[in-house]
């Protein structure tokens, strides 16, 4: 990538990480931490196995990494429109995909650092009972990222598309990923949480079970969301060219 | 019309704009060449539509713009020539104006981004306060910052949508002689604001918009002329105003007097006068009133609305050749 396009990635990620709204919304993963240390703290090894799945799939995967992709990644380029700086950024010589692509890469890394400590608390209570040490971190990561990459790509053009992004990126994850698509397994095949609830059985192998995961293997899961983020990405791109800002 | 004739760098060419039902730019042709060009009109008359659209940040329902010899929207390449202080906040509260304006040379390709940023950050006057972040500065500062972002990449053209707004008189005065000197270096420099004060300092030609059209154009004292010296309907109240109105229509400062009706508390509400030129109207009335022992309650236009000041410009460029 161009010295102009890193650039604009650290440019948009200082602007991302040092927002207030950010750091309020650090406190979810950090709450999700404080939840594994009393699990730790309070119950047995065979009493945590649940728990395992219950936090990595349902709070993180589920509830945790697409609210906060949701408030960086429509604030990507939402708080420009907001703040008159997107005809700024759009002002410039480089190709604008450049913009598009570095402003959901910002996110992106923001969203998966905002995560960590969920995402590392997920893990050491996966290690702690006695699940492989690889595939436990590994997968954890891995479902974290690939979602946060699938749900940033989707905000980040959401927010291009209409100036109440994140209104409708709410009603987005709360009706359609937490409710609708649990209804139906059907469903499931068009919600971005239950392929990366798949990419995290990688975390989580054996009979721990993991509520509404797509029906698709973990390769496919993981090469879907890397589908839905480089479409994603592109439409963002086109729409950049196209738009009045 | 063309403003600043020669080589035209900026062109609008039968552009029209809308949103919805609202009409905010209707068939405007323009072309403006090197120098200061006021683009003078009252809130919402379309000046930054016009001047979004000729930055590339909205595209015409109708019609060409060309800057630079290209249309602004979809060649991205406009902007190495192009700065922009767009109408609104346009900085970025989280980093400093060093950094911000440095990121802004880079993204346009400038070869010394750092080096670019402290000339333009110094051209504003900015320098002292470069390294704080921008969230601090007043609202003043900040209007430099946005000169500064428009600056640093040294561009031929400058579009300013009201450049001093929320500046103090002395960065007013500051500001206006760097447009001045922008324009004097060779730039196209359009510059907006309502105020015709303010242009005629800054701009060798105005260009005045109302209602969404160009309805005329000039150098600043003869559109000072059109606005101020034109037809005025005037009333009168005070001691002896029958008086004072027959002397000004004997001198033929005004075509017509009638008695203006009663007020509804039974008062007279003296005469009112038609002057067929304002301005000469007000320079003349302190003697003649004098001379005809005349005391001036009261003197007010009468209908003055914006649609009496388009109709009037819309005939005076239609009467300029337009």
């Amino acid at each position: 990538m161009s010295t102009i396009a890193t650039t604009q990635f650290g440019f948009s990620l200082r602007g991302i990480l040092f927002r207030r709204r950010t750091l309020g919304f650090a406190a979810l993963p950090l709450l999700v931490a404080l939840v594994v240390v009393v699990v730790l703290a309070v119950t047995s090894v065979p009493g945590r196995y649940s728990s395992v799945s219950t936090l990595t799939g349902t709070l993180l995967t589920g509830l945790v990494v697409p609210i906060v992709a949701l408030v960086l990644g429509i604030g990507a380029f939402g708080d420009e429109r907001d703040g008159r700086t997107l005809p700024l950024l759009r002002g410039t010589a480089a190709p604008r995909w450049r913009l598009g692509v570095a402003r959901w890469a910002a996110a992106w890394v923001a969203t998966v650092v905002v995560c960590l400590p969920a995402t590392v608390a997920c893990a050491v209570l996966g290690v702690s009972v006695n699940l492989p040490v690889l595939e436990v971190v590994g997968g954890v990561l891995l479902a974290t990222s690939l979602t946060a990459a699938a749900y940033c790509a989707v905000f980040v053009l959401v927010s291009l598309v209409t100036r109440r992004g994140l209104l409708a990126g709410l009603a987005y994850v709360v009706l359609w990923e937490t409710f609708l698509a649990g209804l139906a397994p059907a469903l499931r095949g068009l919600s971005i949480g239950s392929y990366g609830r798949r990419v995290a059985t990688l975390a989580v192998p054996g009979d721990v079970p993991l509520a509404t995961v797509a029906s698709s293997s973990v390769t496919t899961s993981a090469v879907v969301l890397a589908v839905v983020t480089v479409v994603a990405v592109a439409l963002s791109a086109v729409r950049l060219q196209r738009m009045d800002v | 019309m063309s403003a600043n004739a020669g080589s035209s760098v900026v062109q609008l060419v039968g552009v029209s704009k809308w949103f919805g039902d609202t009409v905010a730019l209707s068939d405007v042709s323009v072309d403006v060449g090197p120098g200061v060009t006021g683009l003078l009109g009252h809130n919402g008359a379309g000046k930054s539509t016009a001047l979004q659209l000729l930055a590339g940040a909205t595209r015409p329902s109708q019609g060409t713009v060309r800057v630079l010899g290209t249309d602004p929207h979809r060649d991205p390449q406009v902007h190495r020539g192009l700065g922009v202080v767009a109408d609104g906040e346009g900085t970025w509260a989280h980093a400093s104006a060093r950094s911000q304006v440095a990121f802004l040379a880079r993204q346009r390709g400038v070869r010394d981004p750092e080096r670019a940023a402290a000339a333009a950050l110094d051209r504003v006057g900015l320098t002292a306060a470069a390294d704080r972040r921008v969230g601090g500065y007043s609202k003043g500062m900040r209007q430099r910052v946005k000169l500064a972002q428009a600056l640093v990449h040294d561009p031929q053209v400058l579009l300013l949508d009201e450049p001093l707004n929320g500046l103090d008189p002395a960065q007013r005065r500051a500001d206006v002689d760097l447009v001045t000197a922008l324009g004097a270096e060779g730039r196209t420099v359009l510059v907006s604001s309502h105020v015709l004060a303010e242009v005629e300092r800054m701009a060798d030609r105005v260009l005045v918009v109302v209602n969404g059209r160009l309805v005329a154009e000039g150098e600043p004292a003869g559109i000072r002329d059109l606005l101020v010296d034109r037809p005025r309907t005037v009333r009168l109240e005070g001691v002896r105003v029958s008086e004072l109105a027959g002397a000004l229509l004997a001198q033929g400062l005004v075509d017509s007097v009638r008695r203006s009706p009663d007020g509804p508390d039974g008062r007279s509400r003296g005469v009112v006068v038609e002057a067929p030129r304002a301005g000469a109207l007000a320079e003349a009335i302190p003697a003649v009133a004098r001379a005809t022992g005349t005391t001036l309650h009261r003197l007010e236009p009468v209908g003055e609305d914006l649609e009496s000041t388009f109709a009037h410009l819309v005939r005076a460029a239609r009467g300029a050749g337009r």
